[in-house]
């Protein structure tokens, strides 16, 4: 493996990082690559069975490699989460690129809102069987979070188009507060899943 | 609900998700591990320490290489031409460096890397004579 034009300028930042530092953008990174997944599926084909591997612990190992050898640039506005969540991001798009083209295209970086990249436009259901898919799929969701306001209200914003910070300002919550809507949300589809299996 | 929103719908959900998990709180993530450890992690954050290690030991053998490839390069320009460089008093400044740097011999090759006094001597030697094309 050979290091690469940012080796020594991502370096100065990586001699600082502790492993507390890895381990919370590891996590976060983590997370962000299957829900990324996810939305991905939804949005087209993820070439997920071309990797070779387990897609997150892919784009995972990806996500940091491209730091510390430096073929990604580790640009100061970012944490290390951020930094590597744009990295897997990119490398994500690429496979879907990939998937959609048979020449591909060339490696691009592209530094975009990183917040608008989360909402992904998705494109219309192409079957019958896609449609049906994504309805039961909202339709579990909507199940699953039934008799909670606080989520009820959540989704209901999401469907009118709301983002995270509107949200947050019609709840009148703080950030850790939705956090915690967040760990509540995969809870409750999670044992809602279980209990219809 | 329209058929194409139910879609968008769930794209937005897991976007949503996705902003969350970004702005989540350092030691939240820490007290979630603490309490749910992850294998997954562990595993690659020891990947992370050996590729670390890997790259410095490749990042040493190129300066290696390149600090060898200086010193031939700087002993056949000869030490008095490159003293010529310097003014007087920066050559008396350098003058312990200068006789550490005549004195080196293939023996002492190895250990240049751990020289650091010495690498930075070479960084200044080049340096100078990269300024004065002409010497």
């Amino acid at each position: 493996m050979k290091a690469g034009q940012y080796y020594h300028s991502n370096q100065i930042r990586l001699a600082q990082l502790v492993d507390a530092d890895w381990i919370v953008a590891l996590a976060k990174c983590k997370e962000h690559i299957n829900w990324r997944l996810k939305q991905k599926t939804l949005s087209g084909a993820h070439a997920a069975s071309n990797l070779g591997s387990d897609p997150v612990e892919h784009y995972l190992g990806l996500s940091y490699e491209k730091i510390l050898t430096g073929e990604w640039e580790w640009k100061t506005e970012y944490c290390l989460a951020e930094q590597m969540i744009r990295i897997a991001n990119s490398c994500i798009s690429k496979e879907v690129e990939k998937a959609k083209s048979v020449k591909g295209e060339s490696f691009k970086i592209l530094y975009r809102n990183i917040e608008e990249e989360f909402y992904d436009l998705a494109d219309p259901p192409q079957t019958l069987a896609d449609i049906n898919l994504y309805e039961a799929k909202l339709h579990n969701i909507e199940t699953a979070i039934s008799g909670d306001e606080q989520l009820e209200f959540l989704v209901e914003a999401i469907k009118e188009g709301k983002k995270r910070t509107e949200i947050a300002d019609l709840m009148d919550i703080k950030p850790r507060q939705f956090d915690k809507l967040r760990e509540k949300l995969i809870r409750r589809v999670r044992t809602h899943q279980s209990s219809v299996k | 609900m329209g058929i194409i929103n139910a879609k968008q719908v769930l794209s937005d959900i897991y976007g949503l998700m996705m902003e969350i998990n970004l702005h989540r709180a350092d030691e939240d993530v820490l007290e979630d591990l603490k309490e749910n450890p992850d294998p997954l992690i562990e595993n690659h954050l020891l990947k992370i320490k050996q590729l670390k290690a890997k790259l410095k030991a490749e990042a040493n053998r190129v300066l290696f290489q390149k600090a060898i490839e200086q010193i031939k390069i700087l002993k056949q320009q000869g030490i008095e031409e490159i003293k010529n460089i310097f003014n007087p008093e920066e050559q008396v400044q350098l003058m312990p460096l200068f006789r550490k740097f005549e004195e080196l011999t293939k023996d002492d090759e190895a250990a240049i890397l751990e020289d650091q006094e010495l690498l930075y001597f070479m960084e200044i030697l080049k340096n100078r004579i990269d300024e004065n094309p002409e010497q």
